[in-house]
């Protein structure tokens, strides 16, 4: 029983020398705090996520009427109006491509939609007659890509690009394919926004707590894996900062139709969307920032929650100077494109990392194959 | 002369050998479960196959994962001997063979290290030198002359020692300040569990943490003391059940509960030992040889062996205070020291890998090398990030022919329910460093 008494006096002197420090500037959080979980996700699935769903969902539609109305008559007006919407579309596509959990991960709704940078080899084979299936969530062939690529990179006018609707031996197939892709996007917004509207709301705003799976966990999750595929994607891979220095502006997201930086613009304001619980403006709704205001979440002497909106801030200022197209200006300044992706990427830390921790989260997407001790 | 009298009564004093018995039916049988589970659970192909990048403990450099057929014929290996220990089959070579294809899986990846993984090679270790297969095993039936009724109290009482140990510095390692003022870890991962039936809504409450934190320490620090006792053996055992059932179902433990819960029983009696195994038809009989003694040389030999053993397991949980700095944060002297669910961490680790000829610059992409699993794991674990540094050293080496690769990281860990700190400094080269025994200058220093 020797050792049993020292213990407990050790237990005892320690509590004694410590017990003091305990402050109101407690760096280290209280997990039971008693935030409401489920008015933020109401809110978010009420005034975030399905509005933006709704919003992908009709301009697919419309979309899908202007193309259609293209292959009906394929000259310019039809083509520059199908041009225009799909600008609208791709846009309003960076909206949702956080949400990749529930309805759209059971689609792999992010990979159908949104591949990139295209297979262009796998394109024109699947046009020659090779067989191919659009919902093949490791193809990269189909999506936006794609239509970036029939509506804007088939050649360099608008001329140029309506011999393959017109003239072209393989024109009926260029139209086929070309309805094809922009029905499997329609359909796969549909049937995501239905799930949203339908059951998974419930199932949504009800998954409250910190495990992993929890709702909780999976925007956590979700914001942080889509933004930093934001970061590598949209501008690292492009201007070379994971290669050796050497830019590879072929590999930008839309790279005919030339929209790459507003679309990386718009993903952050989307990523910023959801941090905040508001879509366009500034209501004060109930979101991320709130949850970590109430924990009182502090870094280097600020509130965290500022700090992350005014690093969201920053980021989207420095993209938005980035002109476009975005491939033209890592050409010709590479410098101010790899300056913005270290704006971009200052943020990881602060979601990545401080978020999760002060809000007690599991992070589910670094999955545990093994036991733990 | 007190002295002389614990050393008779507790180790040269022949007892009954029936807990021994049972602990290496136990151990066997469990050893045998776990090693199907990992195969079942494909963990062979998660954990050996996928990744193309391995974490080594320091001096096992050399060892090196097999292809599929060499793991699967490797885990079967520590199966079958398992299997040979549980029914005490050519037993010391069963536990040598199942020690060496055992530690041989666990050194592969420091990835995957766990105290207890640690355990079970120690205990084999000892099993190896203990007389576990003189009684109601396949060796005795093939040479019934084997056949022994009495063993000295050594032989049992060292097995006490192992799980006490274990305990004890399970316990010591909670005596910190966020473990018991602000009852980390366990305040992040009790809310997680809301949901469970009765016990949930307590889990949410911040005095819940508090409870299970302390409760934890107290238990761990005493158990051992409270089994040893015939008075208070039966409510200590039940506090093991309750404990480690507890601990089961709350985190993703593995087989530890089940080790500490069945090793245990080692603490009972020999009239206890001898009923249950005589429900599976263990009967001594009087014309067995009575005792078995180690020959005298051998003794010789073994004593100071197994008392340096011991020393080593005493001292080692004491290195990290040969090294600056706050042991939670610098990892530092972690391993090998029962620090059991002590940290919750986040970590990022971003690497660049700069030639120094021409300046040019990549940004590693870390899942282009390791498994998510294993980022997680080196991103909070300094001699991870060397390791993982110096293959990327290599690596641009001889996929870029980059002669002088230099190799920093931005690191940041977010410890415990805080936000995150820088964790490494940036400046550092890290591919001109050496790993090592020193202390690491290039953490920075945890700022509370």
């Amino acid at each position: 029983m020797q050792l049993s008494k020292y213990a407990v006096l050790l237990l005892c002197l320690l509590a004694l020398s410590t017990c003091g420090s305990d402050d109101e500037n407690d760096p280290v959080s209280d997990c039971t705090q008693n935030f409401d979980q489920s008015a933020m996700f109401n809110n978010l699935a009420d005034n975030v996520i399905i509005p933006a769903y709704l919003d992908f969902q009709t301009s697919s539609e419309q979309l899908k009427t202007l193309i259609d109305a293209f292959i009906a008559s394929p000259d310019a007006n039809t083509l520059g109006a199908a041009q225009d919407q799909f600008k609208a579309t791709y846009l309003s596509w960076q909206d949702i491509a956080q949400y990749e959990f529930g309805p759209a991960e059971a689609v792999f709704l992010r990979n159908n939609v949104n591949n990139f940078p295209l297979d262009e080899a796998a394109l024109n084979s699947n046009i020659q007659g090779s067989s191919y299936d659009l919902k093949d969530p490791n193809a990269f062939d189909k999506g936006l890509p794609a239509l970036d690529y029939l509506l804007f990179g088939l050649g360099a006018t608008a001329d140029d690009i309506l011999v393959f609707y017109t003239t072209d031996g393989d024109a009926d197939t260029f139209k086929n394919y070309l309805q094809e892709i922009i029905q499997t996007i329609q359909d796969l917004a549909a049937e995501v926004h239905d799930e949203w509207t339908g059951g998974y709301k419930a199932t949504f705003t009800g998954g409250t707590g910190t495990a992993a799976g929890t709702s909780l966990s999976l925007i956590i999750n979700n914001l942080n894996q889509n933004y930093e595929l934001i970061k590598r994607e949209k501008l690292g891979l492009p201007s070379g900062v994971l290669t050796l220095d050497i830019p590879n502006p072929d590999k930008v997201e839309a790279p005919y139709s030339g929209i790459s930086a507003a679309l990386a613009v718009r993903a952050i304001k989307a990523s910023k969307a959801l941090f905040i619980g508001d879509l366009n403006s500034n209501n004060d709704r109930r979101g991320l920032d709130d949850y970590l205001e109430h924990v009182d979440a502090m870094k280097d002497n600020t509130s965290l929650a500022d700090l992350i909106i005014n690093q969201y801030d920053k980021a989207i200022e420095v993209v938005e100077a980035l002109p476009d197209p975005l491939a033209q200006a890592i050409e010709d300044d590479r410098e101010s494109v790899v300056n913005a992706y270290n704006e971009v990427v200052r943020q990881i830390v602060n979601t990545k990392t401080d978020m999760p921790s002060v809000l007690c989260v599991s992070i589910t997407y670094v999955d545990n194959p093994s036991d733990s001790d | 002369m007190q002295f002389e009298a614990f050393i008779a009564k507790h180790i040269k004093r022949y007892i009954d050998i029936a807990p021994l018995i049972t602990f290496r039916i136990l151990f066997g049988g469990l050893m045998l479960v776990g090693a199907l589970r990992f195969m079942y659970s494909g963990w062979i192909e998660k954990l050996y196959l996928e990744p193309r990048f391995f974490f080594k403990y320091y001096g096992f450099e050399w060892i090196q994962p097999l292809d599929k057929w060499g793991m699967y014929a490797l885990m079967i290996t520590v199966v079958v001997s398992a299997a040979m220990i549980m029914l005490g089959f050519l037993y010391r070579w069963s536990v040598l063979i199942f020690f060496l294809s055992f530690s041989y899986v666990e050194l592969i990846d420091a990835t995957n290290y766990l105290n207890h993984y640690y355990l079970v090679c120690l205990l084999s270790i000892v099993l190896f030198f203990l007389p576990a297969n003189r009684a109601f095993s396949l060796d005795t039936l093939c040479w019934p002359s084997l056949k022994t009724r009495r063993v000295p109290a050594w032989t049992i009482n060292i097995l006490k020692l192992q799980l006490g140990l274990v305990y004890t510095f399970a316990g010591l390692a909670k005596l910190n300040p966020d473990w018991l003022f602000h009852a980390m870890p366990l305040a992040i991962w009790l809310p997680e569990h809301g949901n469970w039936p009765v016990l949930g809504p307590i889990f949410q409450q911040s005095w819940a943490a508090y409870a299970f934190s302390w409760a934890g320490a107290i238990y761990d620090l005493t158990i051992a003391w409270f089994l040893l006792f015939r008075v208070t053996r039966p409510w200590a055992y039940i506090a093991v059940l309750i404990f480690h059932g507890l601990t089961w179902m709350l985190f993703n433990i593995g087989l530890f509960p089940f080790i500490m819960s069945l090793g245990t029983l080692i603490f009972f009696s020999a009239e206890s030992h001898r009923r249950w195994l005589s429900w599976i038809g263990y009967r001594p009989n009087e014309n067995d040889r009575q005792a078995f003694a180690f020959h005298p040389a051998l003794i010789r030999i073994l004593r100071p062996a197994l008392i340096g053993f011991f020393i080593i397991q005493t001292l080692l949980p004491f290195r990290f205070l040969l090294y600056p700095g706050h042991l939670l944060w610098t990892e530092q002297g972690y391993r090998f020291s029962w620090r059991v669910m002590l940290v919750e961490k986040v970590g990022l680790a971003t690497f660049t890998v700069e030639d120094s000829a021409t300046g040019r610059r990549s940004e590693i992409q870390n899942a282009r090398y390791l498994t998510p699993f294993q980022e997680k794991q080196m991103s909070i674990q300094p001699d991870f990030i060397l390791q993982y540094a110096h293959f990327l050293k290599k690596e641009y080496q001889t996929h870029y022919q980059i002669e002088k690769p230099i190799v920093t990281v931005d690191a940041h860990v977010a410890l415990n329910g805080r936000v995150s700190q820088r964790f490494i400094d940036p400046e550092v080269d890290l591919a001109q460093l050496k790993d090592g025994f020193r202390p690491k200058s290039w953490i920075l220093p945890f700022q509370n």
